[in-house]
């Protein structure tokens, strides 16, 4: 017979081996985002805004066999981040940062100069039951249809995501067939992690499908709670910085997958959206890629064009922050170089830590750049109209 | 032909034969036969100017769009030596990129002699299908 554990001491404190809450590690402001800049004046759209559920919330939107799943927390567990992951501002009561829609809308259109704001949920990272991935995408979607689309969005202002799970092809299709026809959902969002990369022919119907709804494709860092493969193809970086600084990579991979799997041949509607950074990382290696096209050509013959050709017509990034030089001097000559007047969008990435705030974001690019990369870029992508400046900013 | 160079008998090349020269002794050319017609380049790749003229001649490797592949123009294809740019003749395009070709010379048969000019001829670009 074993022995009972020892009782517990009345009114004991459990250990938080977590350390500090993210909350109280959040020290960067909205205010401090802006870095001292004016408003723009431009009636910024912003491509990249993450809300999420209350507590309990998605549940409701799970049928019933689904309900008494647990889920993964939806915060990373490895690289902590130092500086929390929240804007400081974020953090409310009753909720993940995020959650707000109303504080949300105070601080995007009030506070930041944003005029439209393209909302893009995390569905928790690549989970291995692809059931629960696609289940977990599709009450996101009701969610957001019946909340931030619905009620939350008198103003108009937010536009939305289709979450769909890539790994499940089936359930993607029947998820983009079931909202492509809501006016308020302008893309379809899938994570950045995957086991396969997306050029893979395993999803072709998922990208086929976007593309016959003329539906962009944006692909994001999704929250990293599931499975995934190592950050780099020789493993794991040590800290948070190198975690951080590496990711975009994978955006990358996926561009060169999307090409040489002829995706963008077949497929000349398809609009690529890499939501999480890696532009700054994309000119050279397009340019090694279109090197070597010519020699290589016959191993991939659906690959019709340079590498390079495919990039105006299917690719857009998304800076949510300002990647490239930050010397004035040189900003305006590497914006031109990587082509940003066509394929740069502005996202904030609110209420991420790192958010990039429009009043900061390429302050020094010439204003005609500016605004391309801040309003017309995306506007011309998702088919949104341009709103007067002085209507939206405050 | 006017300030033309005489560079063989015809019979001397074959279909699918070629012959590469200097013009005078000095610009390299390489003369094909293709599909019974003479043809002449620059031996000059425009990519990088290598001597183009002196790859190998065979097929592509294309696609129809899905995920099949075939050899198209077998025969017709002139991979450059350097960097294997691929060169569709008689036309001297490239294949992926029709507006990057070879320097195409005039041809000329005169007396049971293939002449070549030393001036380039621009013709229309041909359109180029996989």
């Amino acid at each position: 017979m074993s022995a009972a554990p020892p009782a517990r001491p009345e009114g004991a404190v459990s250990v938080d081996l977590t350390g500090l809450s993210a909350a109280a590690l959040a020290t960067k402001t909205l205010h401090a985002a802006a870095q001292g800049h004016a408003a723009s004046g431009l009636p910024v759209i912003d491509a990249a805004v993450h809300p999420r559920p209350r507590p309990g919330e998605l549940h409701r939107y799970m049928p019933k066999v689904w309900q008494q799943r647990r889920l993964p927390a939806g915060e990373r567990y490895y690289y902590p981040n130092p500086l929390g992951d929240y804007l400081k501002d974020a953090h409310v009561a009753d909720g993940p940062p995020g959650s707000d829609a109303a504080l949300t809308a105070r601080h995007l259109f009030e506070e930041c100069g944003v005029a439209q704001a393209v909302l893009a949920p995390l569905t928790l990272g690549l989970l291995p039951d692809l059931d629960l991935l696609a289940v977990i995408c599709s009450a996101t979607n009701e969610w957001l249809a019946d909340t931030w689309l619905g009620p939350h969005n008198a103003h108009g202002r937010f536009k939305g995501t289709i979450r769909v799970a890539p790994n499940h092809p089936e359930a993607a299709v029947a998820e983009i067939e079931r909202w492509a026809g809501h006016p308020g959902f302008v893309q379809i969002g899938v994570p950045m992690q995957s086991m396969q990369l997306y050029g893979s022919r395993v999803f072709h119907p998922v990208w086929e499908a976007a593309a016959h709804h003329g539906l962009p494709v944006f692909i994001h860092a999704d929250a990293e709670t599931g499975v995934e493969l190592a950050p780099t193809t020789a493993g794991y970086l040590r800290h948070f910085l190198g975690f951080a600084a590496y990711q975009p990579m994978t955006f990358i991979s996926h561009l060169a997958s999307f090409m040489v799997g002829g995706v963008l041949d077949r497929l000349p509607r398809l609009r690529l959206v890499f939501g999480d950074g890696g532009f700054d990382m994309c000119a050279p290696f397009i340019w090694r890629l279109d090197k070597d096209y010519r020699p290589m050509r016959g191993d991939m013959p659906w690959m019709m064009r340079l590498p390079s050709d495919y990039i105006a017509q299917h690719v857009r990034f998304i800076a949510h922050r300002l990647e490239g030089p930050e010397d004035p001097a040189i900003l305006n000559e590497w914006l031109a170089i990587s082509d940003a007047a066509e394929t740069l969008l502005f996202g904030s990435n609110y209420p991420a830590w790192n958010m990039l705030h429009p009043h900061a974001a390429f302050a020094g690019a010439a204003p005609a750049l500016r605004r391309r990369i801040l309003v017309d870029n995306a506007a011309a992508l998702y088919g949104l109209a341009a709103a007067p400046a002085e209507e939206t900013v405050s | 032909m006017r300030d033309g160079y005489v560079v063989c008998d015809v019979d001397a090349l074959a279909e699918g034969g070629r012959i590469i020269t200097r013009l005078g002794g000095q610009i390299s050319v390489g003369v094909f036969k293709i599909d019974g017609q003479v043809v002449a380049f620059r031996n000059y790749c425009p990519h990088a100017g290598a001597p183009a003229c002196e790859g190998t001649l065979g097929g592509a490797v294309v696609s129809d769009g899905g995920h099949e592949r075939h050899l198209a123009h077998d025969g017709r294809i002139l991979k450059c030596p350097w960097h294997a740019w691929e060169f569709l003749l008689p036309e001297g395009v490239t294949i992926t990129r029709p507006e990057y070709r070879l320097m195409r010379l005039p041809v000329a048969i005169e007396d049971g002699k293939v002449v070549v000019g030393s001036h380039p001829v621009r013709p229309p670009r041909p359109q180029v299908s996989a």
